[in-house]
This record gives structure tokens, sequence and C-alpha cells, in this order.
């Protein structure tokens, strides 16, 4: 489903991802997990080239989103992403942040649209919320929104950036819980998170990350109980 | 009108004031054809210069230095140097290319729209570059093209913050609108100058037109103040 | 309520005629500070002797931008009216001092009474004789239309209907707008002259209405320029300039009768020949001034 190879990303001088390559398959999901500066989230948003890459490939369902020739607007309908500040349109309601992109992408019918995001709106557990603008709304309720925004463009592919990292914690787990119901239903998806609690429950496969390098993946069990490298270990030691 | 008009005057005369309202009244009806040309002409700029000025400041936006520098170089045309000498070089040498006879109206519009377009330009740049990236991030990540995300995304976002130094613009460009007198394009002051060749008087004339001009950019600013709120509120 | 708005302007408009109120009692320091380009220019030994210690300096206002009459020359204001004015302070035995002030400044500080008199090829007319004194006519003021080439205009009457320009506030405009009436829409009042013949040039106006000595200077700078006169002294009224004062002032009829007594000695004969090379109609002010 994604493939990526020898990816490699530099800001400036200063090289973030030095040698990237991994599989995921339809269905899986995959959690990223490191310390703060190791490329996990630079990783993730190269995945839909939102931040341009510097050398290597990434596939997307076997299209090569660095060929210049690819219409990578195309691509990122099939790839949702929810983002640690949830950026949700400040001067749109709810509704229209969810149907706008399905109108002016998707070309839908407005009617079809707002049909579509009530369903997914009563999905997050947020009906009683589509006339209203997301000042109004908690950090939780917020990021909700911004979920179902993605799956309005009906994704094949979801990737979370850190999406609790910026909520009260009693916040946290009402969006884990939306997160948990899609990995049911069989959503392919990267997440990027510090909850390993999530990671260990939810997650297909764990990455380590470190230094702009993969150090690490296996089943979560076995990284988190058995890690074979040091700093695996050592991050582990400091986390859990 | 009249009455009370002349009312004032003997009360001003009572405490050692010379003001003859007779000019006043006489150049009133003048007065108020040129206000409205006053207003069409900054109206006509102001309107011009937003549309000019966002291309502009797209273009100074562009990330390609070769593309940027001809509308680098426009900001700073048009900043650096005085609006009077623009309008003397657009009335002079640039419309009569266009025109002819070049209406001194036209002339006024034109530098004008040219003038603001410059500083609406900056204005539009500062209020794009203010918003978010993760907005901009937000609504590539959901498929949207560069040309969708400005339009639904940054500019409306951005045009709520731009309305307070847009409105700066227009009271600058309705009170710069004036140096049109001096090419005989017969707008507010025009007719100012008219009624102190005539009486050889100035108090009278500048007066009224500095009221004239008071009235337009104090209705103009209560107007953005209540645009502000209206905007601010939803 | 619908008086409302009608009152607030009133009472904004008393404030401000307080403001300016309060502005003609500082006068005298604006009028300094306006001089910044004064040149004094004292009369010869010989007039001060003659001065009555009594006699206060006069301060008299022009606006040093009107070739021949006054204009700057290396710092200094010379001219046709500077010569003159030299004349008759020494015929009245006064000492004075010149002030370029601009134009618009040099009216009110007349009218305010800040300087004693301004000269400025001031016209003459009824209007501002409700406002300002004025002596006798020293200068009769010719006009002449200046128009581009095959326009076709033979005399005053053919202004009718024809794009003209000005200059604001000039015998010119005076002149233009009794032929065609008064701010006719036809009539467009330049700033300058030389704005209203650049305009001539472009074709924004058909024809430029002014004195005819500045008519005079305009073609022998631009030879190029593919103009043709015509002078029409029937139907122009006749404009004259004259020394202006405020209302009332004391002094009028004694600079007045001196300017009287320079034109008829010859003195005044004698500069306007050096400004304009040729007689001056002295018939023609004499008639004026009765």
């Amino acid at each position: 489903m994604i493939s990526v190879k020898n990816l490699k990303k530099s800001f400036g001088d200063v090289e973030v991802l030095k040698d990237i390559s991994v599989e995921i398959d339809p269905k899986e999901v995959v959690v990223v997990i490191g310390p703060s500066g190791s490329g996990k989230s630079t990783f993730l948003r190269c995945l839909n080239r939102i931040e341009s890459i510097t050398d290597g490939h990434v596939l997307i369902e076997g299209v090569d989103i660095t060929d210049k020739k690819v219409n990578i607007n195309e691509i990122r309908t099939e790839v949702g992403m929810v983002f640690q500040q949830f950026n949700l349109f400040p001067h749109k309601t709810v509704l229209d942040n969810i149907t706008l992109p399905m109108i002016t992408v998707r070309k839908w019918k407005k009617a079809d649209a707002e049909a579509k995001a009530h369903a997914l709106l009563k999905k997050v557990g947020l009906s009683e919320k589509a006339k209203v603008y997301p000042d109004s709304l908690s950090g939780g309720q917020k990021q909700r929104v911004a979920i179902a925004r993605a799956l309005g463009m009906e994704p094949k592919i979801m990737l979370f950036d850190e999406p609790t990292s910026a909520l009260d914690p009693e916040m946290v787990g009402e969006v884990l819980e939306v997160m948990k119901q899609l990995a049911k239903e069989g959503m392919t998806m990267v997440v990027v998170t510090h909850e390993m609690g999530f990671a260990r429950e939810v997650g297909d496969r764990v990455v380590f990350m470190d230094e702009g390098y993969i150090v690490e993946e296996n089943e979560p069990n076995q990284l988190f109980n058995n890690p074979q490298n040091e700093r695996t270990k050592a991050f582990l030691s400091k986390v859990l | 009108m009249i009455d009370f008009l002349m009312f004032i005057q003997e009360r001003l005369a009572d405490i050692g004031i010379d003001f003859r309202m007779k000019i006043v009244i006489e150049y009133f009806p003048f007065f108020m054809q040129g206000m409205l040309k006053t207003i069409g002409m900054s109206l006509a700029g102001v309107l011009i210069g937003c549309i000019l000025g966002l291309f502009i400041a797209l273009g100074k936006m562009s990330p390609l230095f070769i593309l940027r520098l001809p509308f680098v170089w426009y900001i700073n045309f048009f900043r650096g140097t005085p609006l009077l000498v623009q309008l003397f070089l657009i009335h002079f040498a640039v419309m009569p290319l266009i025109m002819s006879p070049v209406n001194p109206i036209a002339s006024v519009i034109v530098t004008l729209s040219l003038n603001s377009a410059a500083y609406v330009a900056e204005i539009f740049r500062a209020g794009i570059q203010s918003i978010d990236k993760g907005q901009a991030e937000a609504a590539h990540s959901l498929g949207m093209n560069k040309l969708q995300v400005m339009w639904y995304i940054i500019l409306p976002q951005a045009f709520k913050r731009m309305i307070p130094p847009l409105g700066n613009e227009f009271i600058v460009l309705l009170k710069d609108s004036s140096l049109g007198a001096i090419i005989a394009a017969p707008e507010l002051l025009y007719w100012g100058r008219a009624a102190t060749g005539q009486y050889y008087r100035v108090w009278e004339p500048y007066l009224t037109v500095a009221l004239i001009y008071f009235i337009l950019t104090l209705s103009l600013t209560y107007l953005l103040n209540y645009l502000e709120r209206r905007l601010a509120t939803k | 309520m619908r008086k409302l708005p009608f009152l607030y302007v009133s009472l904004l408009l008393i404030g401000i005629l307080a403001l300016a109120g309060c502005g003609t009692s500082t006068d005298e320091t604006e009028s300094d500070t306006n001089g910044s380009s004064e040149t004094e220019q004292g009369t010869d030994g010989q007039a001060t002797e003659q001065a009555d210690e009594e006699k206060k300096v006069l301060q008299v206002g022009t606006d040093a931008a009107f070739a021949p009459f006054e204009f700057m020359e290396t710092g200094e204001i010379v001219g046709f009216d500077v010569d003159l004015l030299a004349a008759v302070m020494e015929e009245a035995g006064y000492d004075y001092e010149l002030k370029n002030l601009g134009w618009d400044p040099m009216l009110e500080s007349v009218r305010s009474g800040s300087v004693d008199l301004g000269i400025s090829g001031i016209t003459i007319n009824d209007d501002r004789k409700e406002t300002y004194d004025f002596s006798v006519p020293y200068f009769q003021s010719t006009h002449m239309i200046v128009f581009n080439e095959g326009v076709g205009i033979t005399n005053a009457n053919d202004l009718e209907g024809k794009r003209i320009g000005v200059q604001t506030g000039t015998t010119g405009a005076d002149a233009a707008e009794k032929i065609v009436g008064q701010n006719n829409k036809n009539i467009s009042k330049y700033e300058t002259t030389a704005l209203a013949f650049m305009a001539l040039q472009n074709g924004d106006v058909e024809a430029v209405v002014t004195d005819n000595v500045v008519a005079a200077e305009y073609k022998k700078n631009n030879p190029d320029a593919k103009v043709e006169t015509v002078t029409d002294e029937d139907n122009f009224e006749s404009e004259f300039y004259g020394i202006m004062f405020p209302k009332d002032s004391e002094i009028v009829d004694e600079i007045s009768s001196a300017l009287a007594t320079v034109i008829e000695n010859g003195t005044y004969t004698e500069i306007y020949q050096e400004w304009f090379g040729e007689e001056p109609n002295l018939d023609a002010l004499t008639n004026a001034t009765e």
C-alpha cells in the first residue's frame, strides 16, 4: 500500500531523514515512536508530500509521488491527514469544514456532501455541533472534527501526526477511541504518537525511529517487551 | 440653511472674525459636485488598487526570484516616489498614449489605482503571511490545489485582518485625491482653489473644503469600525 | 432627529472657526517663518534721510513665481513689480521689507493685516474689493489666446464651446469666464500657467487664455510648439493690476498717490520699458482710474 525506498530529507544542511525504507500493507496500523527530533513527524509528512522529498521514493498504491508528473492533489485525496494542532478552518462552521473539500475537490453536490458530513459527525459523536464555529469547541472535539474532515474524502490511508499531543489529558481518550474504531474498520493507518498504550493495543507494528533512521521495528509486544537495540531500550526505559 | 449660515456669520463678526458665508453658499453646489468626484475617484482607485494589489502581492510572494523582481520594483517605485510626481508622469506622459484629450479625472483614477496597488499589495502580503501555515497544510492535505487553498482558506481569513489597514489606505487615498486639483480635475479642492481665485480669500473656501473632507473621512472611519465589529462576531 | 447631524456639523464649523480666529492673532510669527526666502530690500540712503522717523517699516508680501512681474533670480526677488515698488516707496518715503510668502499665504497675510500691502500682479475686481482695498491701477493686462495651429480662433468669442485652460485666480481666468460664463465646465483651472500650457500641448485643452506677456514668454521659450496667438481688445474686458491693502488700511491713499506720481513723472515708463521693451499705454491706466 505504501512503499518507502531510501527516503532522505534535508532542511538546508541538516539531514533529518537519512535513509528510510519501509513497506506498509493494506489495513495495517503502523505506530511510529521515537524521541523528539528523531524525524518521525517529517517522515509522516513526506508520505503525502506536504514536506518536499529530497531523495528516494515514496509509492502510494504503486504510484511514485516523487515523480513530478504525478498530480499530487489527486493522491492526497486518498491519503487523509490529522495534525497535532487540528488546523480546522476557523472561518467555516464545523459542517462547512467537512463539506468544503468534498465540494471543491471531489465536486460533490452540496446536499450529498452535507448528508455525508452529518453521518461522519455522528460517527465521531458530534452531531449537535454541525452549525458551530471551531472556536467554541474543546480540543478533543476539534480533533474529532478534523478526523471527520479527513474521512470525508474517503481516503484509503490515514496519517496521524501526534493527534493527542496538544490535548488536555482528559480529552485524549475520546480521540483515541475514534482512532481505535477506525482501525477496527480496517483503515490503513500510520500514527506518530507518544501514547504507548495505544501503540500496544491498536498497532499491528511499531516502528522506532532515532536520528533520522528506523532503528527497530516489530510487533508491539515484541518491541515493548523485548527490544533488541540499545537505543530502543534506552528510549523505552524513559517513556514506559 | 442659508439663514443659519448668515446667523453664524453675524455671531462670528461679533467676536471679530470676518467670515463671508456668501462664498460658501455660492460655491456650495460646486463643492458638492467636487465631493462626488472625490468619492468616485477614491473608490475607483481603491477598488482597482485592490485587484491589482492582490496580483502584485501574489507575484511578490513567488518562490522564483526572477518572477518576484518586477513586482518588488513596482512596489519600490510607487512607494518611493511622491504621488504628485506620479500624477504628473501619468497625466502628461502615459495617459496621452491611451486617450486624447486626456481626462484629468481618468489620470487621477489611474494614478491612485497604481499607487494604492503598491500599498495594498503589501497589506495583502502581510495579511496572507499572517495566516498560520497549518491552514494551508491542512487544505493541501485534503487535496486542494494552490488556487483553492488561496481562495477558500487563506484569503477569507487574511481579508478580515486586512480591513483596518485597507480602510486606512482608503482614507489616505481620499485625501490624496486632492492632488488632482493641480491638473484641473474638478474635485473638491479644485473648487476650493477656484473660490479662492475669485475672491482672493483663503479661509472660507479651504475651511469648507476641509470640513467636507473631514466629514467624509470621519464617516468612513465609523463605517469601517462597524464593518470590523460585524466581521469580528462572525 | 433630522436636525442632529446638521447641528453637529455646525458645532464643528464653529470649532474650526474658533481655531482660525486664534490663527489670526499668531499671524505675525507665521509670516516670519514663511519668510524664509525673504529678501530685505531697504531703500537707498537718500530715501532713508527723507523718511519721517515716525513712519514704520512697511511689510510687503508677494508670490515670486510670476515672471516677469516677480520671480526669484539667484535667491533674490526681481521683476517689474519689484522695481515699481522700490520707486513708489521712495516717492512715499517709506522703508519696507519685501517677503516672498507664496500666493495663498500672501492673500491671507494682507487680509489679516500681518503685512501692510501685497504686490504680485494682483488683478483688481469687484469680488475682491469686498475684502481688500486697492491702489490705482498700475498695469493693463492684455489677454492673449494661445491655441494649437489649425484650431482656428480669430477672436475671443470663438472660445465659446472650446475647452479652455487657465491658471486659477489669474486675469486670464477672469477674462475667459467673462466670455463663456463663470465656472463653465469647459474651463479647466490649472495650478500654474505652465501646467495649462502643457495641457495645451497634449491636446487636453484647445486654448489657453493668459496675459500677453506670459504668452510671449512661452512662445519665446518654446519655439517648436506649434501654437498661434490672438489678442482681442474688443471682446475681452480690460483687467488691471493694483497694489492690494487690507480693507480700510490707512496707507492706501498715501501709497496710491505716490504710485500715481511715479506713473506721471516718467519713472514708471522707464521701468516699463526696461522690462517689456515698449511704451506703456498710460491713457488706459488714467481712464481706468476714473
